[in-house]
């Protein structure tokens, strides 16, 4: 498969660079050909601490191929990697009565991991209220895991480091076939939705002179215009070009 | 449409808390167990420590609320103790960051596999209950006009401040509906004042939630109570429908013996996984 990648992504306006807790995997890729490909975005919750860390922590984990499913014991092993690595940043330093609880508490973060077989066939893994979108241009062909703007709300059920509340945590996962010339675009939520709200963003995004100085002048337009919530913001985009080595068939 | 506005650091909101700390606060709590003035410190703190949580994160607290507490009982001020002494308002990081002492307790937290275990906690205590003289209900509105009216000429697009009143029900100082009305009727660009008022009465009886009428309410203090309450902006309601409470478009930010911690809960500061414990 020829493949061409590109990721873009901003934080949320007031906020500074380090700030960003949403994450993607890889971070760079060369163009060129691949026998299978993986990449995945993960969004970590405002209201939890070190989310970044934990959607960090996700993405690498899954484009690692180091889970194929979303279950209790992978997160479970991931947790710990949270964990430890809090532990190495907060060892020098007693922690206040807040920091104790939040970290009690847990992070977390939504995830979406697309894996693109040679066979034709690609698989999505997700959890939470971060998107992929099949684009067969000029149209968009699947849309997950929601179809409609108004699906989106601000109390998604999330991947946790604490065990306790995975409980009601259900991956998800979808397969579907790609055809050379497809295209797959990976949003966390305040931008997939204003993706779907907004038919112009497509064709600001899709074509591929998109670069990161005209990514943020779109988001910051869009966020001063009321049309994208103001919230951190990651696209992801995988294009397969033609002249694939096992091309897929739809 | 009215509370729409971003909560951030560059554009933060406000808390005014009202303290009842009359004599009558030292009475019995109708919903049995304790006093009155125990219950009332055990809500503020219970709400700057929820509020607190909300705001941090892993560098510190972000100051996205700004927060004041004036207690109302012998005399009318300031119920802030400690470096915070005589503040009418300290930032959320000031106050996270100067409690008067830290408890441990005992906290029940789901194991994850269907049960519940205790869990060690470090609760902090800003304030301890006090009791004594009367209600000047009315005076602590008309000060928290003023307290409010300056943050406002300072912050005019903020997330309209929120008040909330914790009060055994009778003021002695006159009807408080008229100042809780002018309360109310302040407002930057983004709506009005809301008021919230948490009633703990020495009735007992059933505890009210949210109502949306005062009906079914116990006596006239809890009607009245009722009545200088904000009605609940929609994206408030629509948190507490997903969290449980029965709520209709018309219910008001009133309880009665029951606790309104749930509130912080409720405000919209960014993401908040729903299967956050």
């Amino acid at each position: 498969m020829r493949i061409a990648f590109n990721t873009f992504w901003l934080q949320k306006a007031g906020n500074q660079t380090e700030e960003y807790e949403d994450a993607y995997a890889p971070i760079t890729v060369d163009d060129g050909d691949y026998p299978e490909f993986l990449c995945a975005i993960a969004d970590g919750a405002t209201e939890t601490s070190f989310s970044g860390l934990w959607a960090k922590i996700l993405v690498d984990a899954f484009v690692e191929k180091r889970f194929n499913y979303v279950n209790q014991e992978t997160i479970h092993n991931l947790s710990h990697r949270w964990h430890s690595q809090i532990a190495e940043q907060t060892r020098e330093k007693p922690l206040s009565w807040y920091a104790e609880e939040k970290l009690r508490n847990g992070a977390y973060a939504s995830l979406m991991g697309l894996h693109i077989k040679q066979d034709g066939w690609w698989n999505a893994v997700y959890v939470g209220d971060s998107c992929l979108f099949q684009l067969r241009p000029p149209r968009g062909i699947r849309s997950l895991p929601y179809t409609d703007p108004a699906q989106f709300n601000n109390r998604p059920i999330l991947i946790s480091t604490n065990k306790a509340s995975n409980s009601q945590v259900t991956a998800r996962v979808e397969r579907g076939k790609w055809k050379e010339g497809d295209c797959f675009l990976l949003m966390t939520d305040a931008l997939a939705h204003y993706f779907m709200s907004d038919r112009r963003l497509k064709s600001q995004i899709v074509p591929s002179i998109l670069d990161q100085d005209k990514f943020e002048r779109i988001i910051e337009d869009a966020r001063q215009a009321r049309e994208c919530r103001n919230d951190d913001v990651t696209l992801l985009k995988v294009c397969i070009k033609p002249g694939a080595s096992n091309g897929g068939v739809a | 449409m009215p509370y729409q506005a971003e909560v951030s650091r560059s554009n933060p909101s406000m808390f005014l808390f009202l303290l009842d700390q009359s004599g009558s606060m030292s009475d019995k709590f109708g919903g049995g167990g304790g006093r009155k003035d125990e219950k009332v410190a055990d809500a503020i703190n219970g709400l700057l420590y929820n509020l607190t949580i909300k705001c941090a994160k892993s560098e510190g607290v972000r100051d996205y609320y700004h927060v004041g507490v004036i207690g109302y009982g012998s005399k009318v001020g300031s119920a802030f103790g400690g470096t915070l002494s005589g503040r009418e308002l300290a930032p959320i990081s000031a106050i996270a960051d100067a409690p008067e002492s830290i408890e441990e307790r005992t906290k029940k937290v789901e194991d994850g596999a269907g049960g519940l275990v205790d869990h060690k906690i470090r609760f902090p205590i800003w304030f301890k209950p006090v009791a004594n003289g009367g209600t000047p209900m009315c005076q602590a509105m008309r000060d928290s006009q003023k307290v409010i009216n300056q943050w406002l000429s300072q912050h005019p697009d903020c997330f309209p401040p929120i008040v909330i009143n914790i009060t055994d029900g009778e003021a002695t100082d006159g009807d408080p509906l008229l100042p809780a009305q002018q309360l109310r009727e302040l407002q930057s660009s983004d709506g009005q004042v809301l008021l919230f008022n948490v009633h703990l009465s020495s009735v007992g009886g059933a505890p009210f939630e949210f109502p949306d009428s005062e009906l079914e309410l116990p006596d006239q203090y809890a009607k009245q109570l009722f009545n200088m309450s904000s009605v609940l902006p929609e994206h408030i309601r629509l948190a507490a429908e997903q969290e449980g409470f029965r709520v209709s478009p018309n219910s008001r930010g009133f309880v009665f013996n029951a606790d309104i911690v749930s509130v912080i809960r409720f405000l919209d500061i960014g993401t908040r996984p729903s299967n956050l414990r």
